[in-house]
C-alpha cells in the first residue's frame, strides 16, 4: 500500500485503517453477544398475540408462534418455510409444540376470546373458554358480561387455595415427615441397644406424629374440597372440551385483547417468577431461585475466605517486598494462580478437599479401590 | 509558616515514643503480610506437589513378596483354595483330596474317590471355581465340586467347612484308553469337557457338551451330548489351550505350529494355523498361556523369546474382514526357555516362569512389573487369586508357596500414557483414550496423546481467530484512537472477559452451530471479505485529495469503516449461496441430483468428516475468552511505550504508521509476546466451551470441520465418575498435572518477559 498520488499523504495509512478492523470486530462481538442474550432471554417472557390457524386439511390450531425456519431440503432459490407453534395442552396433544408447513396454512385470525393459561401441570394451554363453573356451583357463560371479572376473581381465589395447600403439604406435612424419619431411626437404634424406656418414648412420639399427620391430611382434604369446585370449561382448536380446575391455573390472560401496558405487567410478573420462584415441572418451568441462591452463597463464602489473602498479598507486593528475586517469584506465582485453568483447581479441590480431608477418618489413609 | 515569632514549645518526650501496642501490631501485621505474600508461592507449589503426589503411584511397579509356604504331600499334583486362601486343598496323584489349614498346616479333611476298578490317570483343578476333574483309566471323567460352607455362631465367629461333592463319572474318551489330560470350560450355552488320550502314540482329543436346563428353583437336569473328536487333523499335540468361554481352541504341536479352532455350535472347525517362531533355530513353543479375556495368547520359545498373538479383524484375500489370530507384540525375551505362562484374573497381567526367575508382566504395555526368583523345584500349578492380590504355586517338592501382590495400577506405564500401543482386537497400534467399557475383560486405554492433540487443535483454531483481532485492536486503540473514545472502548472490550465460558459454550453448541451450519459459505465470504475491504478502504481514503481526507479526523477512522465493512459483509453474505452453487456443487448420494452443499462437498472431496459442532465454531467462541486477555495486556504494553520515543520518531518525519511499526511495536514486542502466551494458556485450559460445543471424541486429525477432546474437557467429563485411587482417576490427575505444567511454563515465561519490559521502559 504505497505510491499515493498526493505527496502529502502519510505513508501506511491503509494499515491504520486495517488495524481499526480488529476493534470493530471485537466491539461487534461483545455488543452482538450481549444483545443476543438479552433479546432471546426477553422474548421468552413476552406474550405476543396468539393466532388461530386454519390448515388446508380442515384442521385448526391455536398456538403461539415459536419459530420459523427454512424447511430442510427445500431449494435455496425459492425457500419453503415451516412454522413451529406452541399449542400447549400436552395432555391432549401429546406434545406442546407442533411444526406446520407454511404453505398448508390457509388463514390466520386472532379471535379476541383466545385464552392463554399457565398451569401447574402439563404446561401451558391455549383454549377458547365456554363457561365458568364457580366455586359456589353457579355457571357463568362466556356471553355474559360478568364472565371476565368472575373468572379473574376465581383464579385469584384458587391461587390462594393452592398456596395454602402447598403450605400444608410441603411445609407442615414435610416437617412431620422429617420428624417421623428421625423418630423411626431413633426407635431402630433403641431397639438395637435394647433401651426399654427409649423404645417406649419413641413409640409414643411416632404415634403423636401419626395423629398430627392425620389432622393435617384432613385439613388438606378440606382445602382441596373447598377449592376444586371452580373450573373453566373450554374448547381447544379442534372443538374438544377441556375442563381446567382453577387450582391448576397459575396465570391466565387473553393474548389478543391485552393492552401494551398489560403485556408489560405480564412480562414483569413472569420475569419475577423466573428470578424469585422455585422450578416446577422437572425444571422446565418456574424459577431459578435455588440456583441463584447457590451461586450467591458460593460466591460469598469464596470472597470471605479469599479476600483477606488477596489483600494481604497485594499489600505485600506493594509495600513490604523489596526488589529482588523473591518479589519476582511472588509475582510469577500470582500470575500462575490467575492463569492455571480452573479445571485444574477443580481436580485439586476434589482430590484434596473431598477425598483426602473429607474422607471418613477410618479410610483416610489410602483412597484406593 | 516559618515567620512565626513564637518559640516552639518542646514537645514532651512521650509524643515521640510510639506506644508498644502500635509497635507490636506493626510487627505482627508485618509478619502476617510477609507470610501472606510468600503464601501465594506456597499455594502454587503445594498444588503442584499434591498433583504429582497423586500421579506418582502410576509409575511404581508391583510389589510381590513371599508370604508363607505350606508343606503338603509330595505326591500332590494340583491344588485349589477358598477366596481368602485360608483352607487350601491339594489333589494327590491317586485323586484323593486333602484340606489343610494354611496357618499351621493342620489337616482338616481328607476325601478319597470311590472308583472301584478304575484308577485316576489325569487331574485338573480350577481353583477359582472349586472344580476338580479326575480323568480315569477307562477314558471317563469324574467331576468333583469343592464348596466352602461358612457358618457364623452367636458370637459372630466364622467357621468354614469344606464340602466335597463327587458327581457321576461321564464317559468321554475312547473306552479303555486312560485319560492323559482333561479340561473344562463354561460356554454361554453349555459346558465343554475335553480329554486327551494316546492311541498308539497318536494323540486323541475328545469332547462332550454338558447342557444344564434350569427349572424354576428346581435342580437343573444335565444332558450329556455324544462325544465328538476335536482337532483330529493336528499332526502332534504338545499343549492345548481351552479358553474359559469354550468358544475356541488352540492346539500347539511339537513342531511349534499353533492350530486354531472355533466352535460353530456343533463341532470345532479349523480356523487358521500359524507358527510363531518360524525363523528361530528351534521353532517349538516352550510355554503358552491365554490372557484374561481369552482373545490373546502369550507364547514363549525355548530361547525365551516372547510373542503375544491376538484375535483381530484382518483383511482376507477375498476382501472380507474376519477375526483371525495375528501377532501384536513381541515382548522382552525371558532369561531362558519358558516354563509356564500363568494369566492373572481381572487384568491383562501374567506370570512368566523361565530359567529360575519369575516375571510379572503386563501384556498390553509389555512392562515387567516385578521380577524375582522362582522356587527351586519345578512348578506344578500356579494360580492368581480373584482379587489380583495373591499368587499361589504348587511345586514338585510338596510345597505350596504364596506371594502377596500389591499392584494398584497394573495397566499403567509411560507407554500407556504417551506411547503407541497395539490393543487387543485392534488392527494396528494406536494412540487411544477409552477409559471404560461394559465388560470386565476390557483393556482400558489411557493414551493422553489424542487429548494433547485435541488441546493443541482447539488452541490453534482459537488463536487463529483471536490473535489478529486482539492484536490489531490493541494497536489501533493504543496508538490511533482518540483518548476520549479509548475510555469507553477499553472497558467494553474487557466486558468480553466477564462472560462466563459456560454461557459461551451453551450459545456455541445450541445456537451458533446450528445457525452457521447451513450458511457456512456465506459466513466464510463475510469473514473473508473484511480484511481486504478494510485495507482497500484505507487505500482509497489515502488517494483522495486532501480536503476530502480532512473530513475524517485522525482516530475516528473506525467510525467510517464500520458502515463500509457492514455493507461489504452483508453483500458477501448474500453472495454466499451463489458462490456455493458455483464452486461446491456435488452429486447427492441419496438422490443422485446435483446439490450445492459445502458440507457434502467437503465430505466427498476430502473424505474427511463434517460435524456441525466443529473446531471452527469452538475457535470462534473461544475468541470471546482469549481476545480480551490478549487485548488488555498487549494494549498496556503498547500504550506504556514512553512518549519520548514516539515524539522523537514523529519529529523526524515518520508517519504515524511508520512510528508504530518501526518504533512502538519493536519496543513493546516482549509485552506482545507475553500477551500471546497468556492467551495461549487461557485457550489451552478452556473447558466449558469445548465440552459443550464439540463432540468430545478423541480424534487425531486436524480437520477444521470435526470436533476434538481436550485434556480439560476430558477431566470435566470423566472425573465425576472416576473411582478415587483407581488408575482412571490417577490418569485424569496426570492430565491435570500436564495442563498445570503447560500453563505454568507459559505464564512464567510471559511474566518474565513482562518484567524485562518494565525494566526496559524504566531505562528509556
Amino acid at each position: 500500500m504505497s505510491a499515493p498520488s498526493d505527496s502529502s499523504t502519510p505513508r501506511g495509512e491503509a494499515w491504520v485503517w486495517f488495524s481499526g478492523l480488529g476493534l470493530i470486530v471485537g466491539l461487534g462481538m461483545v455488543i452482538g453477544l450481549l444483545s443476543l442474550v438479552f433479546l432471546n432471554g426477553a422474548t421468552v417472557f413476552w406474550a405476543p398475540p396468539v393466532p388461530l390457524a386454519q390448515l388446508d386439511d380442515g384442521r385448526a390450531l391455536i398456538g403461539q408462534l415459536a419459530q420459523r425456519r427454512i424447511r430442510a431440503g427445500s431449494p435455496a432459490d425459492q425457500p419453503k418455510y415451516e412454522r413451529q407453534y406452541q399449542v400447549g395442552l400436552r395432555e391432549l396433544n401429546g406434545n406442546s409444540y407442533l411444526w406446520v408447513d407454511e404453505v398448508r396454512i390457509k388463514a390466520e385470525t386472532f379471535p379476541a376470546d383466545i385464552l392463554g393459561l399457565e398451569r401447574v401441570e402439563n404446561g401451558p394451554a391455549f383454549v377458547r373458554p365456554r363457561s365458568l363453573r364457580r366455586s359456589d356451583g353457579q355457571v357463568v357463560a362466556i356471553a355474559e358480561p360478568a364472565f371476565e371479572a368472575a373468572f379473574q376473581a376465581e383464579v385469584a381465589a384458587a391461587a390462594a387455595v393452592r398456596e395454602k395447600l402447598v403450605e400444608i403439604t410441603r411445609h407442615r406435612i414435610g416437617d412431620v415427615n422429617a420428624a417421623m424419619d428421625r423418630a423411626r431411626v431413633g426407635l431402630r437404634r433403641a431397639e438395637d441397644l435394647k433401651l426399654a424406656d427409649e423404645i417406649a418414648a419413641r413409640k409414643a412420639e411416632i404415634a403423636a406424629l401419626d395423629a398430627r399427620y392425620a389432622v393435617l391430611q384432613a385439613e388438606a382434604a378440606k382445602v382441596t374440597a373447598g377449592g376444586a369446585v371452580a373450573a373453566l370449561v373450554a374448547q381447544d382448536a379442534a372443538g374438544r372440551e377441556v375442563v381446567v380446575p382453577l387450582t391448576q391455573v397459575i396465570r391466565a390472560w387473553f393474548p389478543n385483547r391485552l393492552e401494551t401496558w398489560d403485556r408489560v405487567k405480564l412480562f414483569a410478573s413472569r420475569l419475577a417468577e423466573f428470578i424469585f420462584d422455585e422450578p416446577r415441572e422437572a425444571n422446565t418451568e418456574g424459577g431459578l431461585m435455588p440456583a441463584i441462591f447457590g451461586t450467591l452463597v458460593m460466591t460469598v463464602f469464596m470472597s470471605l475466605m479469599v479476600t483477606p489473602f488477596g489483600v494481604i498479598t497485594a499489600i505485600y507486593l506493594r509495600e513490604y517486598a523489596q526488589q529482588g528475586p523473591l518479589l519476582r517469584i511472588v509475582r510469577i506465582s500470582v500470575n500462575n494462580l490467575a492463569g492455571v485453568p480452573s479445571i485444574v483447581f477443580g481436580v485439586f479441590g476434589l482430590g484434596f478437599f473431598v477425598y483426602v480431608l473429607g474422607a471418613p477418618s477410618t479410610s483416610c489413609s489410602s483412597p484406593i479401590s | 509558616m516559618a515567620t512565626t515569632d513564637e518559640k516552639p514549645v518542646p514537645a514532651p518526650e512521650s509524643r515521640f515514643t510510639v506506644s508498644p501496642l502500635t509497635l507490636a501490631a506493626d510487627r505482627w501485621m508485618g509478619r502476617l503480610i510477609r507470610i501472606g505474600g510468600v503464601g501465594v508461592v506456597v499455594a502454587v507449589l503445594g498444588m503442584l506437589g499434591f498433583l504429582i503426589f497423586q500421579v506418582f503411584p502410576l509409575f511404581v511397579g508391583a510389589k510381590v513378596s513371599p508370604t508363607s509356604s505350606l508343606a503338603v504331600p509330595a505326591e500332590a499334583v494340583a491344588f485349589g483354595e477358598d477366596e481368602y486362601g485360608e483352607f487350601p486343598f491339594v489333589v494327590r496323584r491317586d485323586g484323593s483330596i486333602l484340606f489343610q489349614r494354611a496357618k499351621d498346616g493342620t489337616k482338616l479333611l481328607e476325601w478319597t474317590p470311590a472308583l472301584g476298578e478304575r484308577r485316576v490317570t489325569a487331574i485338573r483343578s480350577y481353583p477359582r471355581t472349586g472344580l476338580v476333574f479326575l480323568g480315569l483309566s477307562d477314558g471317563a471323567v469324574q467331576e468333583v465340586r469343592v464348596v466352602y460352607r461358612s457358618t457364623f455362631d452367636d458370637a459372630g465367629k466364622r467357621t468354614v467347612e469344606p464340602v466335597v461333592t463327587p458327581l457321576e463319572p461321564v464317559a468321554i474318551g475312547r473306552a479303555g484308553l486312560p485319560c492323559v489330560d482333561v479340561w473344562d470350560a463354561k460356554g454361554p450355552q453349555s459346558r465343554l469337557l475335553l480329554v486327551r488320550q494316546e492311541e498308539g502314540g497318536k494323540p486323541l482329543l475328545t469332547a462332550v457338551r454338558l447342557t444344564e436346563r434350569k427349572g424354576l428353583g428346581g435342580k437343573g437336569k444335565v444332558t450329556v451330548s455324544a462325544p465328538f473328536v476335536v482337532a483330529a487333523d493336528a499332526a502332534s499335540v504338545d499343549q492345548v489351550l481351552l479358553p474359559s468361554t469354550a468358544e475356541s481352541l488352540l492346539v500347539i504341536g511339537r513342531s511349534g505350529e499353533v492350530r486354531a479352532y472355533a466352535d460353530d455350535g456343533t463341532a470345532f472347525t479349523f480356523l487358521q494355523s500359524f507358527t510363531p517362531f518360524k525363523g528361530a533355530a528351534d521353532p517349538a513353543v516352550a510355554a503358552a498361556g491365554l490372557i484374561f479375556g481369552n482373545v490373546s495368547v502369550v507364547l514363549v520359545d525355548r530361547a525365551g523369546a516372547q510373542q503375544v498373538w491376538s484375535m483381530y479383524p484382518q483383511l482376507q484375500p477375498d476382501g472380507k474382514s474376519l477375526r483371525r489370530w495375528g501377532k501384536i507384540h513381541e515382548g522382552e525375551p525371558l532369561a531362558g526357555a519358558g516354563q509356564g505362562i500363568y494369566a492373572a484374573v481381572g487384568n491383562k497381567c501374567y506370570l512368566a516362569a523361565a530359567a529360575g526367575r519369575l516375571q510379572l508382566i503386563n501384556m498390553t504395555t509389555g512392562t515387567v512389573r516385578w521380577e524375582g526368583p522362582a522356587p527351586a523345584a519345578p512348578l506344578r500349578q500356579v494360580a492368581f487369586a480373584g482379587g489380583y492380590d495373591r499368587i499361589t504355586a504348587l511345586t514338585a517338592d510338596g510345597q505350596l508357596h504364596r506371594w502377596a501382590i500389591v499392584d494398584h495400577h497394573p495397566e499403567s506405564s509411560w507407554r500407556t500414557f504417551f506411547g503407541k500401543i497395539w490393543y487387543e482386537g485392534a488392527s494396528a497400534p494406536a494412540y487411544a483414550w477409552q477409559s471404560s467399557a461394559g465388560s470386565d475383560e476390557f483393556e482400558p486405554k489411557y493414551s493422553l496423546v489424542p487429548l494433547f492433540y485435541g488441546t493443541v487443535k482447539g488452541t490453534f483454531y482459537a488463536l487463529l481467530f483471536a490473535l489478529p483481532i486482539a492484536l490489531t485492536a490493541a494497536v489501533y486503540v493504543s496508538q490511533f484512537l482518540r483518548p476520549e473514545y479509548r475510555q469507553v472502548v477499553k472497558p467494553v472490550m474487557e466486558v468480553m472477559a466477564s462472560l462466563p465460558s459456560v454461557v459461551l459454550g451453551f450459545l456455541a453448541g445450541l445456537w451458533l452451530a446450528p445457525l452457521v451450519d447451513p450458511r457456512l459459505v456465506s459466513l466464510f465470504c463475510a469473514i473473508g471479505i473484511l480484511a481486504p475491504a478494510a485495507l482497500s478502504a484505507g487505500f482509497l481514503w489515502s488517494v483522495l485529495p486532501q480536503p476530502v481526507r480532512r473530513q475524517v479526523k485522525p482516530g475516528m477512522e473506525f467510525l467510517w469503516l464500520l458502515p463500509f465493512l457492514a455493507l461489504c459483509a452483508w453483500a458477501a453474505w448474500q453472495a454466499g449461496p451463489a458462490i456455493e452453487s458455483c464452486f461446491f456443487t456435488v452429486k447427492d448420494t441419496a438422490t443422485g441430483l446435483p446439490i450445492a452443499d459445502f458440507r457434502e462437498w467437503w465430505r466427498q472431496t476430502t473424505g474427511a468428516t463434517y460435524d456441525s459442532r466443529n473446531s471452527l465454531v469452538v475457535g470462534f467462541v473461544m475468541g470471546f475468552a482469549v481476545i480480551p486477555i490478549v487485548f488488555t495486556i498487549a494494549e498496556d504494553a503498547l500504550s506504556n511505550v514512553p512518549d519520548s520515543l514516539v515524539s522523537g520518531s514523529l519529529a523526524l518525519g515518520a508517519s504515524r504508521w511508520q512510528t508504530v511499526w518501526s518504533v512502538v511495536v519493536p519496543t513493546a514486542v516482549s509485552g506482545i509476546v507475553s500477551a500471546v502466551m497468556i492467551g495461549f494458556g487461557r485457550a489451552i485450559g478452556e473447558t466449558m466451551i469445548v465440552v459443550m460445543a464439540t463432540g468430545n471424541t478423541a480424534v487425531m486429525d486436524f480437520n477444521p470441520f470435526s470436533g476434538m477432546r481436550t485434556l480439560s474437557a476430558n477431566i470435566a467429563v470423566e472425573l465425576p465418575e472416576a473411582a478415587a485411587g483407581h488408575t482412571h482417576y490417577r490418569a485424569l490427575f496426570l492430565g491435570a498435572c500436564c495442563l498445570f505444567l503447560l500453563t505454568f511454563v507459559l505464564n512464567t515465561v510471559a511474566e518474565i518477559l513482562r518484567q524485562r519490559l518494565r525494566e526496559r521502559y524504566k531505562v528509556v
